[in-house]
């Protein structure tokens, strides 16, 4: 059995609490049983190397990731194996990203925190914004370094592939789509089902510290790696 | 053309505005639908039509000072957003109307 999330922020993401460490999440995500998670934070994957680290120490596999912003607007999780694949990612990211500094007062900090969980660094860059890449751009990337592409909360009426595009694309390649959790509770989903051809998930999209483990996807197979666990995700009905 | 006349001209709905900003000279007008396009385009002193309605907008309207941010298509800002704005002294409004109906109506006034 796997109990995993994928999409969950840290305090690296301007929009989420400033108490989200790597350690507290990990302390949560052990909490709640889970056996995998993705840190996913906005344009940015500063806090992953310290969350692998402290998921180590508890028995979780921690997944490199980020929540990537698309010229259009559209958000989209890239998740790899490797994070050195990630490392590469990011420097595409950085830059591709608009200038112009974070407003902390408005937006919130971006805290990045080192192995001892102490915040080491704030980020100063806008990032809650769209990169200068488009959408297609940005999924060829992705899987150039053996990620996975996960557009998120599809449904979203703002920053989704409906709300930007409004409509979702049989041939874009997505290795998944991502249904938001409210949604996905209340609409009664099942990992099998599939929109336009593409598997369905959930994930928590925490920025608060308190969502972390209170929203998860669960399969009665061990999963041990995100490999395993997309396969599993694609071949079931 | 002043802010306050701007305003009443086109009979926008008041978020927030602190009455010192209602003497701004407005420029220019922009229509922006996306951040980056915006925070990229968007003139100092311009009045910023918009359908985007959460917090963001507070961000980059500041970082870009527009003279105020002017939601369209009968959109509404959530609470976060209104008290953001004000505690940052950011003049919101609103309107049911769309971009250009408003636009076309401050056409040559600008």
């Amino acid at each position: 059995m796997t109990r995993f999330d994928l999409h969950i922020h840290t305090a690296l993401s301007a929009c989420a609490e400033n108490i989200m460490s790597p350690g507290q999440i990990l302390s949560k995500a052990k909490e709640a049983g889970l056996g995998m998670i993705a840190i996913t934070d906005h344009n940015a994957s500063a806090n992953v190397s310290a969350s692998i680290q402290f998921g180590k120490k508890l028995g979780i596999k921690v997944i490199p990731g980020i929540e990537v912003t698309t010229l259009e607007e559209v958000h989209i999780l890239g998740l790899f194996e490797n994070p050195d694949e990630l490392e590469d990612f990011q420097k595409l990211v950085d830059s591709a990203l608009p200038p112009g500094k974070n407003i902390a007062e408005i937006s919130g900090h971006q805290l990045i925190f080192d192995f001892s969980d102490e915040i080491i660094d704030m980020d100063e860059n806008i990032r809650n914004i769209g990169l200068s890449l488009p959408g297609d751009r940005i999924v060829s990337e992705i899987k150039k370094r053996n990620g996975y592409v996960i557009p998120a909360h599809i449904h979203k009426r703002v920053y989704s592939l409906i709300s930007q595009l409004g409509f979702i694309d049989p041939n874009a390649g997505f290795d998944a789509v991502e249904i938001a959790a409210p949604m996905w509770s209340r609409d009664g989903f099942k990992i099998g089902q599939r929109i336009e051809g593409y598997p369905v998930i959930s994930g928590s999209d925490s920025h608060f510290l308190e969502s972390v483990g209170h929203f998860h996807m669960e399969i009665p197979e061990t999963a041990d790696n995100l490999k395993d666990l997309m396969e599993i995700i694609k071949r079931k009905k | 053309m002043k802010l306050r006349q701007i305003v009443s001209e086109l009979a926008l709905t008041e978020y927030s505005v602190d009455e010192k900003k209602l003497d701004t000279e407005v420029r220019t007008a922009y229509c922006g639908d996306l951040l980056s396009d915006v925070m990229a385009h968007v003139p100092e002193d311009s009045a910023w039509f918009t359908v985007l309605a959460h917090l963001n907008i507070v961000a980059v309207a500041q970082l870009r000072d527009v003279a105020c941010v002017i939601i369209v298509n009968g959109a509404e800002p959530d609470k976060q957003t209104i008290d953001k704005a004000r505690e940052q002294d950011v003049a919101i409004f609103g309107s049911k109307e769309n971009s250009a109906q408003l636009c076309m109506k401050l056409s040559g006034k600008l």
